[in-house]
Formats: structure tokens, C-alpha cells, sequence
């Protein structure tokens, strides 16, 4: 049923897409009859319709709910409670394996045929504090929190990646990192240090999508590295060798990947006093950092975050001790990692009579208070303090309007109920102003 | 033989004499009369047939055959007269008990018995055997007879063992004589009918009448049918629940029939006025906040939920203090449970105009979202119009669930839940 | 009960026919016993009227003028010869049935009229000797027609849903002592489709007489005076009830007159 629903949803679409001249046939009731009445016309008599009408009156009404700016470096508080346009190119840069947002958005963006992301107070409040920051202080940090979960954390780091990319930062990002610490890919013991484990395909894979965000200004400012590095007792890198040779002998070497990344991580750092390039470092879930992990040895021991190889020098980039680098960060309860469900675990409270069993808080996702000082503890808030905290609220009754209409003029609402004003005020109340619920509960109807 | 017959001739005349020796104010006592309508009857049937004897010469074998026809024929009557005259001996010796107690109580209180009511009984008795019980029926009291006997039916037959009623077989006469009557007067309507409507198609031809002015049919808007107890308590019979609903059925049929005015104080006494079963002088009145906001305060328990609920006017914020936490509407995860929230607001029209507070307690989360709902809509009420509550009520939202939890059974988990099977 | 019906109609076709004429006259009367059937004209004479007025009714052939009432016309026009389908019909019926046409079973008028004749007339002695008399029926469209009639001769019906007990536990249901009626009269013998009135068996258990209209799917065996007819439609219904309305009103006046003539009704 539900397939059937999506499928209209996209049939629907795709002859919006193909028929541009009747993007309005199926969106209000006014506007439809007239369309009608032209093409009975077209058809019916023997004289060519004019097709300029129609042309007109799509353009003559503008959609409150859409920026017509694109360029992120204009954005101001102008532009507030507005969609704006990502450009294709721009998020295949930014975004090249679509880790950023969750799978239900790329699903929308597909169905939509256009990536809209919204433009809201935190980002906005970002790039001004970002505009106006002296960069040869040490580096920024800003925490992005929410109250609920799914309030638009990411959706808010994708805008200001967005602005920065265009803004020739260089980017370091670092999406979902909690499902390295999770269960990585691939493990190894590492040959640099005893003790420390290396995980290659991930830390490939962030060098990989570091070289795509950053493929551009690498090539233009052409970094070297100052020292010589011994990978094994046979390989080494040289010194002066381009950090994009580095990024390519790392694909090549599997093997050797998550030391190349510590490498290269520590060549930007070093070389941000040469005012050349501003650093961006945008972290997911950053609280994972500063707690356990679900890795073990082969002895069965557990590993902490420090004995990963790519953590620990992605941790040193979250300290203060480099110029001209902004860190943005986002923490939440994905990023608070509990020990693994065992198979005997009961997901319910045992000690409750079942009847007034409730599903157990902390069995399988973290439910407690989502505020910096209980999601980074005392370990994490000392390790980026002073830090700015951003509240990240749900939608405000003017957000959820905008986002409303953007789904009534995507033909994203089927039922006919919806598009009252009674059925959004329902929604209004099942979602809770959330913004994920809202997705959801716009999905069903 | 002649001297039975003399015997039985003399008897009622003994009586007549006793009666008229009698002082004129004391009447007999019912149980004399009663005898001597029993004897007198007897000896009616037995004069009739002396004065045949003194006329011809009849065998005593016919006698004997004609006089037992007689005495079946009025075994009913007499059997009840028995039965009359038993209960009126154990009444007269009830109210002599009677009497004799309440002079002894009068005496014991000090009071004169002449003046001693039923009322200075009842005091005297609950300060001399004061009860805690808590049926008030199990109490001790002193009354008449009369007060706490059951009464005695009027005979349904004649002295001839005939019932009086031509429906007394049925066993229930007073409850199908209406129905005989309600059918009949339906059949008396369409006989009716037809004849109007022959005259009617002969007078067509003629002129023409106007129908609009025949208002003929009786109105029934603001009136419903008479309750099963209502009605049992009217007539004074029993009805079980198939036939009150075959009856309230053909009411209605005699009541939709074009010609139904004719027959309205007929129709009339199986009808009550509607009341609304949410009386508006029922509902609490609004609160008010330290601010001077109207608020509304419930709580309501169903199962092992606990539902405090605080009803603001406003623009529909939700705040649930559950004890995880504070949450707004995403406290509760389907989609399902949210919308029970939902309807009460729904079905009165006032989406996100009301404020929520709410502290929830134990419970599962269908339960207490179905607490909740029936919180809300009961709070609803000081809020909206008349109109809205009966649209509320009639939407189920004002009744209570009071189905209790459902007890843990021995050798599974729950009341329905098993131990998990392992095989071996 | 004795099933005299069932063996009437074989003895008939053994005598020849001005015998058996004279017998079927004689079984209107069947209080009267072999040795004091006399001719009506006989009676009279022997009657001394002036010295006493004795009348005994069961010495009379037809003391209610019975014969005169019942008309084969009248049967024939109120479609009582009407029966059901063949496939439906009671074996003990067979006897009364004229014939089959178009897969329907006809009834024989001419077995109905002396049948119907001798049923009339023991109600009518029923009646005279003040008996009560219940009409029954629970053929839902002639309730209220059965009703109505058995009001207006006063006596008594049940149309309702019968309750088991009525008659052999009645000191239970009616909370007394009460007068089980003399006769009842069944308009129609069944209760539901194909099943037996539940009183059927409990008049024959309290030794009730009983008249019955008999269909050709119901069965006789248990019935005192069956009286073999369409009892289905309602024009056949309206018959009957005029004719044992006539009957009842006719013996109650009869009772009356002669009561007030001074006449001694004497049996035996």
C-alpha cells in the first residue's frame, strides 16, 4: 500500500518534472479549472492557444516558502524560515557518499528532484560568529545541542559545510563516527605503536572523502610535508612529498592508512600558522569521543578511544592549540554508546510487574536529558572548553508552515484531508513541532 | 344424609344470627366473612340442587356425580379462599404480637402507649438496639404486619373458576392485553386508511385537497420510548428484555403509521421526555490560575494508570512529566496513541487551542494514552458548548473503561504472556 | 386418547351406504351411548313436559341446529380444500386427502363436512355445560383475528409463545390453584415450521379434549375432534372462527332461554 502511495508520489512528480507547462494542475482547485479550460481549448478548437498565460501566472506568484538566493555567503536573518536550492555539483562535493543527513532525507531529495535544505536561526547565528571571528586566536569550538532528538543538528552542519565550502575553507568532516567506534569495518593491530588498533577502511574512507571535499584548494595550495615518514621498515615517504600523493599511496596501501591519516592530519594542523588556508572541522556526534567503546581485542579486552589510531588524531584536532580553524560539533544521543545488547538481555524493566512494563531507558538508545554537560560528562566538557553551546530548538510555528507548503507544492501530501487547514493543524499536534516527526508523519499520509 | 344437608342449611344462618347479636360499630373480621363466602358457596351450589330434590325424586348416585361437577368446577375459588383465610388468621395474630410489643416498648421508654407512634418506635428501637449493620434491612425493627408481609393478589377467577381475564392463560394477561390492543388498533388504522383513500380517489375527481394541512402522523421528536423498568414499574407486571424489544418494535410501527394522531394517548403512555444524560449542572465549574487563566484539573485512573491532567486555553503546547523525564507528545511513540490525544479535540473542532499538562504514572502507554484521552475529553467539557459535549458523548468519549487489569495467571508470565519455550 | 378419526372412514367404506349414513348421523352424537339412540321425534314424545321440564341435550341428534350451519359451498368458496405440497404431508393424513394436483394435496370436503359437524357440535355441548373453552393458535397473521373472536364469545386464547408446564405444572406458573380450561381449540397445530404446538401434548397429557384444524402436513394422532382443512389463509380462518363464534354464542343463549323457561337440564 505504502509502495503503491510513494510510487503515485513519484509518478506524479516525474510528469510535474516533464510537463512544466501544468506544474499547477494538481496543486489548487482554481488554478486547476483554468488549466483545464485552456487545454479543452487546445484541443478542442481548431485555433492555437497562446501559451504565455500559463507561463505568467507561474512566475507572477512567487513560493513564500522558497530563498531565492542559493549562495550560502548571502545568507542572512533576511532569508530565515526559508528553503533554499543546493546546487547538484555542490553536494557531491560536500557530500560525495551521502553520510551527512539520514537515509529518509536522500530519499526525499530523490522524490523531490532538488536538494532544499532550510535556512534556520542556529546556522544563520554560526556563519554570523564565523564572518566576524579573528582567526589568529586559537581555534574556535561550537556545540551544536538540541532538547529532542531530531530537531535539524545535521541538516544545520550540512548548510554551514555548505557555506564554507564555498567560503574555499578546507573541510575535515567527520560523519556517523560513532558507528566506528560501534563496529568498525576492519581491525588491526597497529605496527606504529603496541596496544593501538587501527581500523584502515575507515580511516581510507575519511581520507577519500577528505579528498573530494578538498580536492580544489589542495591542488591550488599544494601542501608538502615538513618531515619523513616511516610507514614500515621498508616504506617511507619522504619529506616534501604532496599530501595528495599521500592520500593516493594511501589507497593504494590499504594497510597503512590510518597512519597516513594521522599524518596528513598533522601536517594541516602544523602548517595553519602560515595564514594560507582556514580549516573547518565539522564533528558528528562528538560526545562518542569522550566515551567507551564497543571494540575488543582478541584477549577480549576492551579498547578505549585513545587506542584507536584515527581517534586519537582526530581528537587532537578538537583542542585549542592551532590558529585559523573553526571546529563545528554536534552531540546526541546516537553518539552516547552502550555496552552491545547481549542475546539474554530483556528490553524491559525485569523488577516492574509486566504489566506496567515500559520499554527500559538506556537498553538500547541513550534517553536521558540531552544537554552538553550530561552527553559530554566532566571528561568532554573540559576537553573543549570554552566552547559556544548552540541550541538547536523544533520548529517554530512559521518553520512548520514553510515546511508545510514546500510539501503541499511537491505533491508530497496525497490525502486531500492533509491539505485542509484542520488536517495541518493535526499534523501540527502529531508531530510536536518536531521536525523528524514531522518528515514521518508526512510520509504516511 | 338429611341431616348434613340441614347442618349446611343451618350454618349461615348460625353466622347471620352472630352478626346481628354483634354490637352495630365492630365489624367482623375479614377471616368470618371469608368463611362464610366459602360456605355460602357451597351451599348455593348444593340449595340448587335440594330444590330440584324436593320437586322429583332423584337416586343418590346422580346426586353424588352432579355434586362432584360442582365442587371441581369451584376447587380454584375455594383453594384460594383457603389460602385467604389462613393469611388473615396469621395476621390477626401478627398485629395482636404487634400491639402487645408496642405497649411494652412504650412502658420500657416511659411513654403512653395510646399516643405511640410509628415513628416514636423506630427511635425507641435505635437507642435500645443500636445498629452498625450496614444494610439497612438487616437492622431490627418493629412495624405492622401489614408493612412487611407480602400482600395478597386479588383472585384472577371468578367464584366459578373462570379467570376474569380472556388473555389468563398467556400468564402475563396485563402485558399482552396491551399488545392485543396495540394490534388492534393498528388494523382499526389501516381499515381506516383504505376507506380515506377510497373517498380520497373519488373526491380527486372533484377538487383537489391539500395534503400539506393533513398533518396526521404524531411527532415524536424530543420523546423516547419508556424504559424495561419503567415500564414493568408502570403496569405492574415483568417483562423480559426479548419481548419489551418485539413490543418497543411494534410501538414504533403504530407510531411511523400515516394515521397515528387518532391513536396519540395510546401511543402517549409508553413515552417519556428526553433528558440528556450529561446534565449541564453537572459539570464542575472553571478554575482559575494565579494569572486569571481558566484552567481545568482531573485525574483519572484506568488500570494501573494514573493520569493528572491540567486543561490551559492556549495554543497547543503538551507537556508530559512522566517519571523518565519530561517529554511534549513524543512521549508516546505510535502514531496511534498520539492520536487519542488527538480526538477528543477533533470531534469539538478546537485543534491546538488548549494547552496540555499532564503527569503520568505507572501503566502501559496504550493505557495511559487511552487515560489520557478520557482526562482530556472529560476537561473538554467546561470549555465548550452543549452542543460539543453531546457530540462528545455520542462519539464514546465520556464514558469510562472500567474494565479492571487482568490478574497474572499461575505458570506464565502474565495474564496472557507464557515463559519463553526451550526445547530441552 | 383414542384415535377414532383415524378408524372411522375404513368402517365407512365396509357398510353400504344407507347404513353407514344413519351411523354418521348417530357419531354427531357421540355422548350418546349405543342403547339410548332414538329418533328425535321419539324423544320428544316421551317427554312429559307438563309435569316437569327435564331436558338431557345428549339424548338430542342435533340439540344446536348444526347441521344447517355447515355448507360444502361455503368450504369450498373459503378454499378449504387447499393443502400443502405432497412432499410435505403426514401419513396419518392420507386418509382425508382427495387427491394430488400440480404436486398440492386436496382435501376431501366430502370426509371434512361430517367431521367438522361433530367437532361444532361438541363444542357447542362444551359450551352449553359452561365450559372454557382456550383458542390457540401461533400462526402470526391470525393472532390478532383469534383474539379478537375468542373475546367477543367470552371465552379464552393463547397465541403466545408457549411456555412448557402451562398445563401440568400450572399451581407453579400461575402461583395458585387454577381451572384448566375444557376444551381448547387449535386454529393451527404447529408452533414453528414443521414442529408440534407444545400444548399438543399437554392437553392430551391432562386429558383435555381438543378440536384441531388439520392441514395435510399435520398430524392427528392426538387429537380428539381433528377436523381435516386448509389452515393456512385467512379466509378459511374467518370461517371458522364465524362458525364456532355462531356455535358458542348459540348454546350460551340456548343455556339461557331455557333456564329462564324453568327447564332442568339433566344428564343421564
Amino acid at each position: 500500500m505504502s509502495l503503491a502511495r510513494n510510487l503515485n508520489k513519484i509518478l506524479s512528480l516525474r510528469s510535474l518534472a516533464a510537463q512544466n507547462r501544468l506544474f499547477n494542475l494538481n496543486n489548487n482547485l482554481i488554478n486547476k479549472s483554468l488549466l483545464i479550460n485552456s487545454v479543452q481549448k487546445r484541443y478542442l478548437s481548431n485555433e492555437q492557444e497562446p501559451k504565455i498565460e500559463i507561463k505568467i501566472s507561474q512566475k507572477a506568484v512567487p513560493h513564500f516558502f522558497r530563498c531565492s538566493v542559493n549562495d550560502p555567503l548571502k545568507h542572512n536573518s533576511v532569508h530565515l524560515n526559508k528553503f533554499y536550492k543546493v546546487d547538484e555539483k555542490d553536494l557531491k562535493v560536500i557530500d560525495p557518499f551521502q553520510e551527512c543527513l539520514t537515509r529518509e532525507h536522500y530519499a526525499e531529495f530523490k522524490a523531490f528532484n532538488e536538494t532544499a535544505l532550510m535556512i534556520r536561526q542556529p546556522a544563520i547565528e554560526v556563519i554570523d560568529y564565523i564572518k566576524k571571528l579573528d582567526l589568529s586566536l586559537p581555534a574556535y569550538r561550537f556545540v551544536l545541542y538540541g532538547n529532542e532528538n531530531g530537531t535539524g543538528k545535521r541538516s544545520t552542519l550540512l548548510h554551514l559545510l555548505h557555506y564554507c565550502q564555498k567560503d574555499n575553507w578546507l573541510l575535515i568532516h567527520l560523519p556517523n563516527w560513532s558507528a566506528v567506534l560501534r563496529r568498525s569495518k576492519e581491525s588491526q593491530p597497529s605496527t606504529y605503536k603496541e596496544g593501538r588498533l587501527d581500523t584502515p577502511i575507515d580511516a581510507a574512507l575519511f581520507l577519500k572523502r577528505f579528498s573530494v571535499q578538498n580536492n580544489k584548494l589542495l591542488k591550488e595550495l599544494n601542501l608538502k610535508t615538513t618531515k619523513k615518514y616511516n610507514w614500515s621498515n621498508r616504506d617511507s615517504s619522504p619529506e616534501g612529498t604532496p599530501l595528495l600523493d599521500l592520500i593516493e599511496y594511501a589507497n593504494t596501501r590499504i594497510k597503512y592508512a590510518s597512519d597516513i591519516c594521522g599524518a596528513i592530519i598533522r601536517e594541516i594542523k602544523f602548517q595553519t600558522n602560515s595564514n594560507k588556508y582556514k580549516v573547518f572541522v565539522a564533528v558528528d556526534q562528538v560526545n562518542s569521543f569522550f566515551g567507551p567503546t564497543r571494540l575488543k581485542r582478541a584477549d577480549k579486552s576492551e579498547i578505549k578511544v585513545d587506542d584507536i589510531t584515527i581517534a586519537r588524531n582526530f581528537k587532537k584536532l578538537l583542542k585549542n592549540d592551532w590558529c585559523n580553524s573553526v571546529v563545528v560539533s554536534t552531540i546526541g544521543s546516537v553518539g552516547v554508546i552502550l555496552p552491545a545488547p547481549d542475546r539474554r538481555t530483556k528490553f524491559y524493566d525485569t523488577s516492574i510487574s509486566i504489566q506496567n512494563r515500559r520499554r527500559v531507558p538506556c537498553s538500547l538508545h541513550y534517553e536521558g536529558p540531552l544537554t552538553p554537560a550530561h552527553l559530554l560528562k566532566k571528561e568532554g566538557f573540559y576537553y573543549l572548553e570554552p566552547f559556544i553551546p548552540i541550541e538547536v530548538p523544533s520548529y517554530s510555528d512559521s518553520e512548520l508552515l514553510t515546511h508545510y507548503e514546500y510539501y503541499r507544492d511537491r505533491n508530497w501530501l496525497q490525502s486531500e484531508d492533509a491539505l485542509t487547514d484542520d488536517g495541518r493543524e493535526e499534523i501540527k499536534f502529531l508531530s510536536g513541532n518536531n521536525p523528524r516527526e514531522f518528515m514521518r508523519v508526512c510520509q504516511t499520509i | 344424609m338429611n341431616f348434613l344437608k340441614l347442618s349446611h342449611l343451618l350454618n349461615p344462618l348460625k353466622i347471620n344470627a352472630l352478626s346481628s347479636s354483634l354490637p352495630a360499630t365492630k365489624k367482623i373480621s375479614t377471616t368470618v366473612m371469608s368463611n362464610f363466602y366459602l360456605n355460602s358457596l357451597k351451599l348455593n351450589a348444593k340449595a340448587s340442587q335440594l330444590a330440584s330434590t324436593t320437586k322429583l325424586p332423584f337416586s343418590d348416585a346422580d346426586d353424588k356425580s352432579n355434586n362432584e361437577r360442582a365442587e371441581n368446577i369451584s376447587r380454584a375459588m375455594s383453594y384460594y379462599l383457603e389460602k385467604m383465610a389462613e393469611r388473615e388468621s396469621l395476621m390477626k395474630f401478627k398485629t395482636e404480637e404487634f400491639e402487645i410489643g408496642k405497649r411494652h416498648l412504650a412502658k420500657m421508654m416511659g411513654e403512653n402507649a395510646e399516643t405511640f407512634t410509628q415513628d416514636d418506635i423506630n427511635r425507641s428501637i435505635e437507642y435500645l438496639l443500636p445498629s452498625g449493620l450496614f444494610n439497612k434491612k438487616a437492622r431490627p425493627f418493629l412495624k405492622h404486619p401489614e408493612d412487611y408481609y407480602p400482600k395478597s393478589k386479588l383472585a384472577a377467577f371468578g367464584s366459578d373458576g373462570r379467570p376474569l381475564h380472556h388473555l389468563f392463560y398467556t400468564g402475563n394477561p396485563d402485558f399482552y392485553q396491551i399488545i392485543y390492543e396495540l394490534t388492534q388498533k393498528y388494523l382499526n388504522l389501516n381499515r381506516l386508511e383504505d376507506a380515506m383513500n377510497l373517498i380520497k380517489g373519488r373526491m380527486k375527481t372533484i377538487h383537489k385537497t391539500d395534503e400539506a394541512d393533513l398533518n396526521t402522523r404524531i411527532n415524536l421528536t424530543g420523546s423516547v420510548w419508556i424504559d424495561r423498568n419503567k415500564l414493568n414499574v408502570k403496569f405492574n407486571m415483568k417483562i423480559d428484555e426479548l419481548s419489551y424489544n418485539k413490543f418497543i418494535i411494534m410501538l414504533q410501527k403504530l407510531a411511523e403509521h400515516s394515521l397515528s394522531k387518532r391513536e396519540e394517548t395510546f401511543i402517549g403512555q409508553f413515552i417519556v421526555p428526553f433528558e440528556p444524560p450529561i446534565k449541564l449542572s453537572d459539570i464542575p465549574a472553571l478554575l482559575k490560575d494565579e494569572t486569571g487563566r481558566p484552567y481545568q484539573e482531573l485525574e483519572v485512573r484506568q488500570r494501573t494508570a494514573i493520569v493528572k491532567l491540567k486543561l490551559y486555553e492556549g495554543n497547543g503546547k503538551i507537556k508530559i512529566k512522566a517519571p523518565e523525564g519530561n517529554f511534549n507528545i513524543n512521549f508516546f511513540d505510535s502514531l496511534t496513541q498520539r492520536e487519542q490525544l488527538l480526538f477528543p479535540f477533533k470531534v469539538v473542532d478546537k485543534i491546538n487551542k488548549f494547552d496540555i499538562e499532564m503527569e503520568v504514572n505507572n501503566g502501559g502507554m496504550s493505557c495511559l494514552s487511552k487515560a489520557a484521552r478520557y482526562a482530556i475529553s472529560k476537561a473538554l467539557c467546561c470549555f465548550v458548548s452543549a452542543d460539543s459535549i453531546e457530540k462528545l458523548r455520542l462519539a464514546g468519549l465520556l464514558t469510562s473503561d472500567s474494565r479492571p487489569k487482568e490478574r497474572k495467571k499461575p505458570g506464565q508470565e502474565g495474564a496472557r504472556r507464557r515463559y519463553t519455550w526451550k526445547k530441552r | 386418547m383414542l384415535n377414532l378419526t383415524k378408524n372411522l372412514p375404513i368402517i365407512i367404506n365396509k357398510l353400504t351406504t344407507p347404513q353407514s349414513q344413519k351411523l354418521l348421523k348417530f357419531t354427531s352424537n357421540i355422548h350418546s351411548t349405543a342403547g339410548n339412540r332414538q329418533n328425535d321425534q321419539n324423544l320428544k314424545t316421551s317427554v312429559v313436559p307438563q309435569k316437569s321440564k327435564i331436558i338431557n341435550p345428549l339424548k338430542h341428534e342435533d340439540f344446536f341446529q348444526i347441521n344447517e350451519l355447515v355448507k360444502l359451498e361455503d368450504l369450498f368458496k373459503a378454499r378449504c380444500h387447499y393443502g400443502h405440497h405432497h412432499g410435505l404431508r403426514c401419513p396419518w393424513m392420507n386418509e382425508f386427502i382427495f387427491g394430488t394436483r400440480i404436486t398440492t394435496d386436496i382435501i376431501d370436503l366430502d370426509q371434512t363436512i361430517p367431521l367438522m359437524k361433530r367437532a361444532l357440535n361438541f363444542i357447542a355441548h362444551i359450551a352449553f355445560r359452561k365450559g372454557v373453552i382456550l383458542f390457540i393458535t401461533r400462526y402470526a397473521q391470525h393472532i390478532p383475528l383469534i383474539e379478537q373472536s375468542a373475546l367477543e364469545v367470552g371465552e379464552y386464547s393463547h397465541c403466545k409463545p408457549w411456555r412448557n408446564g402451562t398445563f401440568t405444572d400450572s399451581t407453579r406458573r400461575f402461583g395458585s390453584v387454577i381451572r384448566l380450561p375444557d376444551l381448547c381449540i387449535f386454529f393451527h397445530t404447529h408452533e414453528k415450521l414443521n414442529e408440534a404446538h407444545g400444548a399438543l401434548s399437554e392437553t392430551a397429557k391432562m386429558l383435555i379434549p381438543t378440536v384441531a384444524i388439520c392441514d395435510s402436513d399435520s398430524d392427528p394422532s392426538q387429537i380428539t375432534y381433528p377436523i381435516p382443512a386448509n389452515d393456512d389463509s385467512l379466509v378459511s380462518q374467518q370461517l371458522y372462527t364465524r362458525l364456532i363464534k355462531e356455535v358458542i354464542i348459540k348454546a350460551k343463549k340456548k343455556r339461557q332461554e331455557l333456564e329462564e323457561q324453568g327447564y332442568v337440564i339433566q344428564y343421564e
